[in-house]
């Protein structure tokens, strides 16, 4: 390859917005996205463990990948779905995006029972998985309806997260204190990250994730099964309001 | 007595009914109801079966989607709930399955449908949960010698974990004397040629039905 890391940077920024404009591009455009790690972290030589837990690692790591394998943007979004911390600080939005994902770094401060992780409860070199579980009662819906951000932080946080099992208490504020600083860290690893991949010619693609209310009931409160049987057995209206 | 079999018959066609459109209290007041009328178990039984096929069918065609298959699995639990402690005779399966979502995946949505829907079409299966490791596999093949072994998993990981089972399988001499079945979003014919494995199916109702070829029963066409 001749081409300097600019030029290529330009070629891919093209290439993506071209179709994001519904345009033809010189050729199809190749995004590799990875949550896990997995197939990067082998042919680094790390465990997932190791990817996950390391943002230094993800970061080496990511960089030989994308000089190695040629292609057009690579995402990586080391974390679980962690929609439900958005939602508690949803009245502070320049929080509520910093902890939209859960990271492994997230999971060792919260100890949610959302989530399990490699080198944690899982062996090192497996993809976390996001376990979730029945958290509400289905007499608790009209609660949720009623106030999401409260009920979520009184109720279900102190019953999904064991650093926050006792509101107010010593454990609960250091733990919401660590908490802010891991996602700073992770807002600050994804800024060098894009800059890392910026330097071999890789442009950032722009995304967003959207999430539907009855996922956001299934995955957090009352199990995909769950949410899904309720609407049918117990005719309950979802009235949740879908407001960003 | 034939006052009660011509009641019996009208019941059961209505709990067919009943469960094709999900009335979950109304099919559980029907096997009452069925149960005190005196009607074989295995009658009831027998209507459940040609509900799932019918509900299985209704979601081939895309007029039921994931939640009702969902919930008709919860109904036939419901039901087995109430019928199993009046089970007097044994019902000979059509064949047993031993069943589990594969090392590494933990996924059992499609699992526990599956289960259900081959339960209903008069499969025993063993269940042996999520995250199963090959040699646990083995075990239970070892253990209840069943005609089949469902694995199941949602993630392309879980393909590596079916072809080691098999190979487990083979290395315990145990490949030959069953049929192996996997299921799943990721797999498709190539997966089923590296696992390894006899079938695949990506839709429960279609692998209860790649089951029952497996073990030669006549698949029935159900309006």
């Amino acid at each position: 390859m001749s081409k300097s890391p600019e030029e290529l940077f330009k070629e891919k920024s093209e290439r993506l917005l071209k179709v994001i404009e519904l345009k033809e591009p010189d050729r199809v455009p190749l995004a590799f996205f990875s949550c896990f790690g997995e197939f990067i972290a082998k042919y680094s030589g790390i465990t997932v463990d190791e990817f996950l837990f390391n943002y230094d690692k993800i970061r080496e790591s990511s960089v030989k990948f994308a000089s190695d394998f040629p292609h057009d943007a690579l995402m990586i979004a080391p974390g679980a779905e962690g929609f439900i911390f958005s939602v508690a600080f949803s009245n502070y939005p320049e929080i509520a995006p910093l902890v939209r994902f859960l990271t492994g770094p997230m999971h060792d401060v919260l100890n949610d029972k959302y989530t399990r992780w490699p080198g944690r409860e899982l062996p090192h070199n497996v993809p976390f998985q996001f376990i979730g579980g029945e958290f509400m009662s289905l007499n608790e819906y009209d609660k949720l309806v009623e106030d999401p951000v409260e009920f979520i932080i009184k109720i279900i946080l102190p019953r999904t997260c064991r650093s926050l099992e006792k509101p107010g208490s010593q454990q609960a504020m250091a733990a919401l204190v660590k908490l802010g600083i891991e996602a700073l860290k992770f807002g600050g690893f994804l800024g060098a990250l894009g800059a890392d991949l910026a330097k071999v010619g890789y442009p950032s693609l722009p995304v967003t994730f959207a999430y539907c209310p009855l996922d956001f009931i299934g995955d957090f409160f009352r199990k995909p099964t769950g949410a899904l049987t309720d609407v049918r057995r117990f005719q309950i209206r979802l009235r949740l309001h879908a407001k960003p | 007595m034939l006052e009660v079999n011509f009641m019996g018959s009208v019941l059961l066609d209505e709990l067919v009914n009943a469960f094709v459109n999900l009335e979950e209290d109304k099919v559980l007041n029907l096997v009452e109801r069925l149960l005190k009328e005196g009607v074989d178990p295995a009658d009831i039984l027998e209507a459940c079966r040609r509900a799932t096929t019918i509900i299985g069918e209704r979601f081939e065609r895309g007029e039921y989607f994931l939640s009702e298959l969902v919930y008709a699995g919860e109904i036939f639990n419901r039901v087995m709930e109430a019928i199993l402690p009046k089970v007097t005779r044994e019902v000979k399966p059509v064949g047993t399955i031993v069943l589990g979502t594969v090392q590494g995946d933990i996924h059992d949505i499609g699992k526990n449908i599956f289960k259900a829907f081959a339960e209903a079409s008069g499969f025993k299966v063993i269940d042996l949960g999520v995250d199963v490791p090959p040699e646990r596999f083995v075990d239970a093949i070892r253990e209840h010698k069943p005609n089949i072994l469902g694995m199941s998993g949602l993630l392309t990981f879980a393909i590596e974990s079916m072809k080691k089972t098999v190979d487990a399988l083979r290395s315990a001499g145990l490949r030959d004397r069953i049929k192996v079945i996997i299921g799943g979003g990721r797999v498709d014919e190539d997966a089923k040629r590296y696992v390894g494995a006899d079938e695949w199916a990506d839709q429960a109702t279609i692998g209860v039905r790649k089951c029952k070829e497996l073990v030669g029963v006549m698949v029935q066409g159900v309006t």
